[in-house]
């Protein structure tokens, strides 16, 4: 047995077969004896993959299990591991698999999330939780609710108020809306972010002074002021030498054109220092720049540079910088000052409403790991991890990480096996926090000192041959593109973190795959829209006819994943696939997407909603008109201006809308669920086959409203608002449809086919204003801060250019990852849309499409696929590869067998709510006829006069009753057993039955209230209420007859006793 | 084949003969239902019926005693441990955390640990002393190692963990003391009482019969062990061999220690049943989509089971009991009876909904100057809530209305208190002392008027039993002020568990149950439905404040044991069974994904027969989608009769109407969004906006303008306004501004005006635009204003022609304000928004293709038409201007309008004469279009126009 290193860093590049790793590492550890599994803790990205993980775990232990098959790698490493043979092997995993399935609950693969709460829960008490709470993963809405808190303040918080009027005169001054709601709930969402934690408690002290903010605004506006002044005299100045000189503007090279003419902007309030281009500062630190050959004012202008004007400019620069650093801060300044509110609202509201959000897991868990030894933690939590399995580490935060740490070392201190694994390639996860810097080196850095083995998965053993020397290639071209366009555009070096990233790019081709004999098929179509057409139209119009050629070529539809950025593109695709007519066919594509099939898109949805809406209030003429145009959509019919003038629908559908309106007043009384089935029936939309899985998704959304809500339906129809839209239908995977999916979501998956049609995003977006934390402490006068940053371009020429620099590095990461994902998840086929612009029009690699331009007209390296070389300029496409070969016969789709049935049939017509026994009337007291029933099954209920009143208190205790009330029974009951017969019923002398079953033959039985057994005798009492009446003596007399039938020594007394009026009748 | 209980059943009579003395004790009283019908089935001559009870109602039977309820317990419990520490904890801070401790005073007792030792804090001491030998070695080295983990550095969660531990013990003890001086028990003492004093009980007369159990507790087990050994009782065992002989079953885990023990063992019957393996049940597997899915699923499959059916001997097992109404509700019509174990939720019943929402609203109520006001959201969602509107439709809607048209953000609660009792108990000021009352009288008020057995007035009653258990417990035991958010959690928790029940002949039809309740009983086609994982078996819930090691140490159940029950729940269901159905889904909640359950796993790998299944079969659900249709609506002759509505002969009795430019603009956008709303008059619905939209903010901005030069003009009696007039005016604006919001909101003038957080800051922004507005007058005094708003309405007609020749068609607008500066008529409009004041030319304003198409030219140009109407004698150029809020700052702000004429060209538009025949020529031609009969009502292709616009839904967009 080679000799174990505690420590395993896996790099797996993209299909290198990670997931086998993490198998294999896992079946290493489990089957070291039957039980190590409780020990092994397998740490995944999604709940998604959880599951597949578990599944996989589970069906490995099955085969070897059934065959150890020593021809398979992992068969023979297991076996290798503990020098076993096949057989020992199988009974190994026999045991081990035996041992998961029935502790099931320890067999430990989890989410980072969810092995965090539940040590959490653990800590409860420790970190001053409630004992119960909520976990709020909704963040959104939270900082909405925030925000209303606050306003809400501004009425008695003079401060909060000016604050924030002048937060909206500045907004209106810069052209914006004055309602700064939005802007407040945008920049307020950083609170729950990594980034904003990270910096936290300073920004706290910051604003806790309130004078630290008033100095930093005074200070702000006057350093401003004086960047304006300073420009204001720079123009009277230079306009001052312009006219001693003679000169106009206009003179200077360039003409109307000229950059001199620059100055004029000059002290422009909104931008006092104009910016000049690259090539305008060449030309204005050159006098010969400054007029053409020919010009008569030459002497004059340079004449002009000499006295000042040549200075002047060189002035610009480091006042431009000075202003972008002043601007770059006050742009988010008000909402900033903000932040010690939406905390202290944040407090207020989680404590109120007990619940923990999501986004503190991670702070809760940093101090639990950090207050305590990881043995501790174990006790508390009841499960003592041995083994860290950690996958898809490229995407762990840095609080994550921090968190895990101290366990991670505990167990690499006693010797232990651990294993993490990733690709920094693949890190797409920064928006949330993702740190792969941690992979990169910074893990390796702080536990190399364990011993460590680094391993770098080559092969890729999920693609055909052309797509992996493709990859290849494109990937080496293009990290090398944008290092070096980072490197010219930031500065020296920057763009080597690209380098190192992508420095392993090679992978080999499989030898299973080679052994395929298929080539794999890579096409990239440069696409130009035909005015006015634009891009995105035009990639849609393509689409569904790319997809009939694949089907061509014998592909199924579940072998195709599109893959896009935003879900909005997915959206659009699903809509142009749902309207596209197959070509001589009469179905439609069918498509399976999170991000698409939005619930509300459905008709019998619309219509229901609508419906909803018109019962919670039937004054809504909207809802009114919606309800029965969606009814109309769903029924395919049209509705004409008859219906929308007067309301009426056509023919035979004619009343409906009247029995809709009639009905409503039953509805309203409805409990939520059922009022949905209700009016899905009253609307007749169970006949709807078409949409069912939409009406399921909405019942599935009422479901679980109900579930955890308060159940009406105004609370129903808000909660629709705010989350109801983001609803949408759920198909099982193994669904024959086309997969739309966004490159983030399609992270460890693979395909058949991957069709890209939107390569055409920015490489480094600043549109959605992103915002880094950035220290300043540029100035004595206030006390250095931390303040929120928009990333635009002018921060590179300011005091934050490093934060800039920073944020543009790992964007460009961030898109180069995204692409590599993206194209590394086809198993056979890429096929990509690029938009198509003028070669001389690209200038730099502001979008994708310039980067993959550029890359297929690039010179390759040594041993690399020349993508230039497939490349047809004319067509403008790249093609490589050639489609399979196979037998492209087609598959015929499985007829499904229709197990459901759909019909609705209302619970109460099969069943009833029992009615509760008791009631009440208007004083509340119980009514007089229920008295005489309560007594009846107390009496019914106790052998003995103790047993009596043990059996009121209990009816208290349920709330039956009230303190009066058990007070005047006890006081009947005492009146009744004045009566020495009714007492000695109730004498614990006697042997008492009551209730006491009698079995009939045949199925049945009776239940006399009272058999008293008195010395020969049996007395058998039946108690009543009501009126005497002789049906009570027949019913006496057929019990005393049964009685005799058993007891047939003993002599039979029967008696009747009427409960209000006390008396007794004996009967013979 | 013979269910279990009809076996035990015929073997008790037979060996017994007469069942009289005889006591029969089983797990849950739904078994003794079926226990006694089996029984009776067999009887061939009357015969007494045996007692037959649970194990609970045996304990309590010798204790002579029942546990308090948990309320009262809780706070007993608070009690003492607010004696024993200092720390300041509120009852309602305590009460989940008591919840908890009960649980594990409870487990403590039920399992004989000794409190004294479990609590023992043994950091300091490293070794175990002498008197723990009633320990196992292994049990010492889990308390060791429990208690190793605290070596090491001092860290303060160690400390806080300590701190709470050391009281457990005093509080255990204080606590049993403290109830047993109020004469009340908890469950676990019962047990352990009644299980310690063994020797004390008295002799039983009565042949006991223990039937279906499968896991003891300690103090169940030693007293059942007593019971077998003394007095003869009997055990019949509900078991299989396939787990009991495979050592990793769980669900053999019990019966296993069982069969070794010298009592208990010889009770086990001398041959095990083994219907598992022999029996070869078919068992399938399923897979849906969606949770809901598999209500459809369970009736699809009733629907296929043929001929005659005993729908008893068909379950259907809901480990999620929420399943329950989906399922009930597509029943198959053949079902003609169910019966059902579970009970009807009263958290779901409207009854619930509508006090939880009046719990709620105290939560928005506030005190201000001594008046009482709730906020407006849960104000109008009761005031739309059935219970109210029922009570007196008239005034909910009426003041439902107010509420809108005032936009009250609170509204005060002494108006809502005038619709009735009902109303007056519910906008009240709830506090802890008036909480109960306030809700038990709304509950009777509720009640009053409903009829005596309807369904609404026994949910009422459910609740009303148990408010009025609450309020007892807080009347005599609870001395604590608890806060009314308290309140409504407790409320809410003591509803979440509250369930009505339900009618029925309980051994009749279709069964339907969930998992607990099945114990003991079989049928011959079960149907499972949510075999997941969290659902079957349940998630984990081992909440403790006994670390794991050392609730094993001391025997008291951990997960193992939990794991154990519910798998010989699940086994057993199968030991007689013929046919199984296991139905998961594949969906989760909060974005969890449905796993399936670990006992299909087990069955699928372990078990081998040929009944089995061995992979799921997947429900698919249909997913095609009805595409949108067009909407286009023709003019009909019912339509063209409106439409002459705006021309010079309106028709017969119909009134007389206008084009204003905002109709012309909305018919150019979108020529259905202009039907819907000018012809159809579709209403759309207000809400109470705490926001203050766009659309409120520019009424208040005219408003507070017109008020301003109106307040001006009135004062001054004179129409011009000079330079020096300014800074007085400038006093104006506040009050201005006031009086548009008040009548904006519908205030009387007297009425405090109080605003809400986003109005007070749309008033001091209002003030601003004010200023700036009056600043830029400034620049241009001396001018005469000569209208406002207020005398407003200009009107004009122009000729068009249509089939039936040339009609007049009439144009109105509101023109904000109109001046004269010099010898310049200006046509002044202001706005709220951005809007642009360049233009492309005349046509451009006519063109809706056009993206950027500037409606506010537009308008103001054709209020140069108006205006000509109005005065023909007027010579003077007309000027349209825009006074837009977000450029009145700026330093270079210009108000009239620019027609683009090329890059960089542009040109101020100083008369609207020069502009008059183009214009139009093309609002004529715009106007043919609409009243042209050829020409539909139809939908913008720009869908950007419909992000907006009220009826997208109409046109699904």
């Amino acid at each position: 047995m080679a000799s174990q290193t505690p420590f395993h860093i896996y790099k797996s590049s993209a299909g290198s077969g990670k997931t086998y790793t993490l198998t294999t590492a896992y079946l290493k550890l489990a089957l070291e004896n039957p039980l190590a599994f409780r020990q092994i803790l397998a740490v995944t990205f999604t709940n998604k993959a959880t599951q597949e993980m578990k599944e996989r775990i589970i069906q490995e232990l099955k085969r070897i299990k059934n065959k150890a098959d020593e021809t398979q790698p992992m068969d023979r490493d297991l076996m290798g591991r503990w020098d076993l043979k096949p057989s020992e092997l199988s009974q190994r995993a026999a045991m081990a698999l035996t041992a998961i399935l029935h502790d099931y609950g320890s067999f430990s693969v989890s989410t980072i999330d969810s092995f965090f709460q539940r040590v959490i829960r653990a800590f409860a008490r420790e970190i001053d939780l409630q004992a119960k709470y909520d976990v709020e993963l909704d963040q959104e809405s939270i900082m909405e609710r925030i925000v209303d808190r606050l306003l809400m303040r501004v009425v008695d918080e003079p401060d909060l108020h000016r604050w924030l009027v002048d937060f909206s005169i500045h907004e209106i001054q810069k052209g914006n809306s004055w309602n700064t709601k939005k802007s407040i709930q945008d920049l307020g969402k950083k609170v729950f972010q990594e980034d904003f934690k990270k910096v936290q408690k300073e920004i706290r002290n910051f604003l806790e002074e309130p004078d630290n903010l008033k100095s930093l605004i005074s200070h702000l506006y006057q350093q401003k002021q004086l960047v304006i002044r300073q420009a204001e005299e720079m123009k009277a100045e230079a306009h001052q030498i312009r006219k001693n000189l003679e000169l106009e503007w206009e003179d200077f090279k360039g003409g109307s054109r000229s950059f001199v003419k620059k100055i004029d902007q000059l002290g422009n309030p909104e931008s006092p220092i104009p910016e000049l281009t690259d090539l305008q500062k060449i030309f204005s630190k050159n006098p010969e720049d400054w007029y053409t050959k020919t010009s008569k004012k030459k002497s004059a202008i340079e004449a002009a540079f000499h006295e000042g004007l040549g200075e002047l400019f060189s002035r610009f620069e480091p006042l431009l910088k000075t202003w972008n650093t002043l601007d770059a801060m006050t742009k988010n300044l008000y909402v900033f000052g903000l932040f010690g509110y939406l905390l202290e609202e944040l407090e207020g509201l989680k404590e109120e409403e007990n619940m923990l959000l999501i986004s503190e897991a991670n702070d809760f868990l940093r101090s639990i790991t950090a207050e305590n030894e990881a043995p501790f933690i174990y006790e508390k939590v009841g499960n003592r991890f041995r083994h860290f399995l950690l996958d898809e580490f490229q995407d762990t935060s840095g609080f994550q990480w921090e968190s895990f740490r101290p366990l991670l070392l505990n167990s690499l201190s006693m010797g232990k096996t651990n294993l993490v694994v990733g690709d920094v390639k693949q890190s797409i996860y920064r928006w949330r926090g993702g740190e792969m810097r941690l992979l990169m080196d910074q893990v390796e850095s702080e536990t190399r000192h364990f011993g460590l083995e680094v391993k770098n998965l080559d092969t890729n053993y999920r693609s055909l041959p052309q797509v992996v020397l493709f990859n290849n290639s494109l990937f080496s071209t293009l990290s090398r593109l944008v290092a070096m366009s980072l490197t010219k555009e930031l500065g020296s070096d920057e763009g080597e973190l690209i380098s190192t990233a992508y420095a392993e790019i090679n992978q080999k081709v499989s030898l299973k795959q080679e052994s395929k004999g298929q080539p794999g098929k890579v096409r990239l179509e440069f696409l130009e829209p035909e005015k006015p057409q634009n891009y995105s139209d035009a990639a849609l119009e393509a689409l569904p006819a790319m997809v009939d050629e694949l089907m061509s070529k014998g592909y199924r539809q579940k072998d195709i994943a599109i893959l896009v950025r935003k879900n909005d593109q997915a959206a659009n695709i699903a809509d142009a696939f749902m309207a596209y007519e197959i070509p001589g066919q009469e179905k439609r594509y069918e498509v399976i997407s999170d991000e698409a099939l939005f619930l509300h898109k459905s008709a019998v949805v619309r219509c229901l909603l609508a419906a909803l809406k018109l019962v919670g209030n039937p004054d809504d003429g909207l809802s009114g008109k919606n309800l029965w145009v969606q009814w109309a959509r769903a029924k395919n019919l049209l509705l004409g201006q008859e219906f929308f003038l007067h309301g009426t629908l056509p023919q035979p559908h004619s009343g409906l809308e009247k029995i809709f309106f009639e009905r409503i007043h039953q509805l309203r009384k409805l409990p939520l669920m059922d009022l949905l089935e209700a009016l899905v029936e009253l609307l007749g939309l169970n006949g709807e086959l078409a949409e069912r899985a939409y009406l399921s998704g909405l019942k599935e959304s009422v479901y679980d409203f109900v579930g955890k809500n308060r159940a009406d339906l105004a609370s129903f129809l808000v909660w629709w608002e705010q989350q109801g839209h983001k609803r949408t239908v759920k198909l099982p995977d193994t669904h024959d449809a086309i997969r739309i999916l966004t490159i983030h979501k399609s992270k460890g998956l693979q395909f058949k086919v991957v069709l890209l049609p939107f390569l055409d995003w920015k490489v480094f977006d600043t549109a959605k204003d992103p915002i880094v934390w950035a220290p300043y402490s540029g100035d004595e006068a206030v006390p250095p801060v931390i303040m929120p940053l928009t990333v635009r371009k002018e921060l590179l020429n300011s005091a934050f250019a490093p934060a800039y620099r920073e944020e543009s590095l790992l964007s460009h990461l961030d898109t180069l990852n995204m692409l590599y994902v993206a194209f590394t998840r086809a198993e056979e086929v890429i096929w990509g849309l690029v938009p198509f612009k003028e070669p001389e029009k690209r200038n730099g690699i502001g979008r994708v499409d310039d980067l993959l331009f550029f890359a297929l007209n690039q010179q390759v390296a040594e041993g690399e696929l020349n993508l230039k070389a497939h490349f047809d300029s004319k067509t403008r496409i790249l093609d490589l590869g050639s489609w399979p070969t196979w037998d492209s016969g087609v598959k015929p789709a499985i007829d499904r067998q229709e197990i459901m049935a759909w019909k609705y049939r209302p619970w109460r017509d099969s069943l009833q709510v029992r009615q509760v026994f008791g009631d009440f009337d208007e004083t509340g007291m119980i009514a007089k006829r229920d008295f005489g029933r309560l007594v009846h099954t107390l009496i019914e209920k106790s052998s003995t006069r103790k047993d009596f009143v043990l059996e009121l208190e209990a009816l208290y205790f349920e709330g039956a009753i009230n303190k009066e009330e058990m007070v005047l029974l006890e006081k009947q009951f005492k009146t009744l057993c004045e009566v020495p017969e009714f007492n000695s019923w109730f004498d614990d002398g006697y042997r008492i039955l009551t209730e006491q079953g009698i079995l009939m033959p045949g199925g049945g039985s009776k239940r006399p209230d009272r058999l008293v057994f008195k010395k020969g005798t049996v007395e058998v009492v039946d108690f009543k209420t009501g009126k005497e009446s002789p049906s009570h003596r027949d019913q006496v007399r057929g019990y005393m007859e049964l009685i005799r039938q058993i007891e047939k020594d003993k002599a039979v007394t029967g008696f009747l006793c009427y409960l209000e009026t006390g008396s007794i009748i004996r009967i013979s | 084949m013979d269910s279990f209980l009809k076996e035990t059943a015929k073997t008790l009579l037979q060996s017994k003969g007469d069942l009289k003395g005889v006591k029969v004790i089983l797990p849950n009283r739904r078994a003794g239902l079926f226990f006694v019908k089996y029984l009776s089935q067999m009887a061939d001559k009357p015969l007494w019926m045996p007692e037959v009870i649970t194990i609970e109602d045996l304990f309590y039977q010798f204790a002579e005693k029942k546990p308090a309820d948990k309320l009262t317990l809780i706070y007993e419990l608070y009690r003492v441990y607010q004696a024993l520490t200092e720390r300041e904890e509120s009852f309602d801070r305590f009460f989940f955390w008591g919840e908890m401790i009960l649980k594990d005073f409870n487990d403590l007792d039920q399992f004989l640990v000794n409190p004294e030792k479990l609590f023992t804090n043994l950091k300091e001491q490293k070794v175990l002393e002498s008197d723990w030998s009633f320990l196992s070695p292994e049990q010492v080295k889990l308390i060791r190692e429990f208690w190793a983990s605290f070596e090491g550095r001092d860290r303060a969660h160690q400390e806080k963990f300590l701190k709470f531990w050391d009281i457990l013990y005093p509080l255990y003890t204080g606590f049993n003391a403290a109830i047993e001086s109020l004469g009340m028990a908890y469950g676990g003492k019962i047990y352990r009482d009644v299980a310690t004093g063994l020797e004390t009980l008295k002799p039983i007369e009565e042949q006991l019969v223990f039937v279906g159990f499968n896991a003891f507790t300690t103090t169940e087990e030693r007293l059942i062990k007593h019971l077998v050994n003394h007095f003869g009782a009997e055990i019949f065992w509900d078991l299989d061999t396939y787990y009991l002989n495979q050592p990793e079953q769980e669900a053999g885990l019990f019966f296993r220690s069982y069969q070794k023990d010298p009592i208990l063992g010889p009770t086990f019957p001398e041959r095990i049943p083994n219907f598992l393996q022999q029996h070869k049940a078919m068992i399938k597997t399923y897979n849906v989509p969606l949770k809901i899915n598999q209500a459809n699923l369970v009736a699809g499959l009733l629907e296929q089971v043929k001929g005659e059916e005993n729908w008893e001997e068909t379950v259907v097992i809901l480990p999620e009991e929420q399943l329950l109404f989906p399922l009930l509700n597509v029943l198959p019509e053949k079902i003609n009876r169910v019966n059902v174990t579970m009970g009807y939720p009263v958290r779901q019943t409207p009854v619930y909904t509508f006090l939880e929402a009046v719990l709620e609203l105290q939560r928005y109520a506030k005190m201000e100057d001594g008046e009482l006001l709730f906020y407006h959201k849960p104000v109008k969602d009761l005031l739309s809530n059935v219970f109210l509107t029922e009570m007196a439709p008239e005034f909910s809607k009426q003041v439902h209305d107010e509420l809108l048209r005032t936009n009250a953000i609170y509204f005060p609660a002494g108006k809502l208190r005038e619709g009735g009792e009902v109303f007056a108990l519910v906008f009240q000021l709830y506090t802890a002392e008036t909480i109960m009352d306030y809700l038990l009288e709304l509950i009777r008020a509720l009640a009053a008027p409903l009829e005596e057995k309807s369904m609404e007035r026994t949910y009422l009653y459910q609740c009303f039993k148990q408010m009025n258990r609450l309020k007892a417990v807080f009347d005599q035991e609870i001395k604590e002020a608890v806060s009314v958010g308290f309140f409504t959690r407790l409320f809410r928790q003591v509803f979440a568990e509250s369930r009505l029940p339900f009618q029925g002949e309980p051994l009749e039809g279709l069964q339907l149950m969930g998992v607990l309740e099945t114990r003991n009983l079989d049928f011959k086609r079960v149907i499972i439905c949510s075999m997941n994982e969290g659902s079957f078996p349940p998630s984990k819930s081992m909440d403790s404040l006994v670390p794991f090691n050392l609730r094993q140490a001391f025997g008291m159940p951990v997960q193992e044991q939990n794991d154990a029950i519910y798998a010989y729940t699940f086994y057993r269901l199968l030991h007689r069974a013929e046919e199984v159905h296991l139905i998961y889904s594949t969906a989760g909640s909060q974005g969890q994904v449905g796993e399936k359950s670990r006992y299909i796993h087990q069955l699928q790998i372990e078990m081998e027969h040929s009944g089995i299944q061995k992979d799921d079969t997947l429900v698919h659900v249909p997913v095609n989608l009805t595409q949108a249709k067009p909407i286009q609506i023709q003019k009909s002759p019912s339509i063209l009769r409106v439409l002459e509505r705006y021309t010079d002969s309106p028709g017969e009795g119909q009134t007389a109407t206008s084009f204003s430019p905002s109709a012309i603009n909305m018919y150019l956008d979108c020529r259905l969004k202009f039907f819907l709303t000018y012809i159809a008059a579709v209403e759309v619905p207000d809400e109470v906006q705490e926001a203050v939209d766009p659309a409120i903010f520019g009424n208040l901005v005219h408003q507070s303008l017109e008020n301003l030069y109106a307040g001006f003009i009135a004062r001054k009696g004179r129409n011009w306004v000079e330079a020096s007039d300014i800074d007085g005016l400038m006093d104006y604006i506040s009050p201005a501004v006031e009086k548009a919001i008040r009548a904006q909101y519908f205030l009387d003038e007297d009425a405090t005006l109080k605003l809400t957080g986003q109005l007070t800051i749309a008033r001091d922004v209002l003030q601003k635009y004010l200023a700036g507005v009056l600043e830029q007058d400034r620049l241009t005094t001396p001018f005469e204003i000569i209208s406002l708003e207020g005398n407003k309405k200009y009107a004009t007609q122009l000729p068009v022609t249509t089939r039936s020749g040339v009609r007049r068609v009439s144009l109105s607008g509101i023109i904000d304000r109109v001046d004269r500066v010099g010898t310049t008529i200006r046509l002044i409009d202001y706005k709220s928004g951005n809007d642009k004041k360049d233009f492309k030319g005349i046509p451009g304003l006519f063109d809706r293709e056009d993206k950027s198409r500037n409606r506010a030219a537009m308008q103001t140009l054709f209020y140069g038409l108006l205006y000509e109407a109005r005065h023909p004698e007027n010579k003077s150029p007309l000027k349209p201007a825009l006074f837009s809020l977000r450029d009145v700052f700026k330093e270079d702000f210009s108000p009239y309008l620019r027609e683009v004429l090329g890059p960089g060209k542009r040109q101020e538009v100083n008369d609207f004469a020069d502009y008059r025949e183009d214009f139009v020529g093309e609002l004529t031609r715009i106007l043919e279009e609409i009243i042209n009969p050829g020409q539909d009502f139809d939908q913008t292709d720009d869908l950007e126009k419909c992000r907006l616009c009220p009826f997208s839904e109409i046109c699904s967009r």
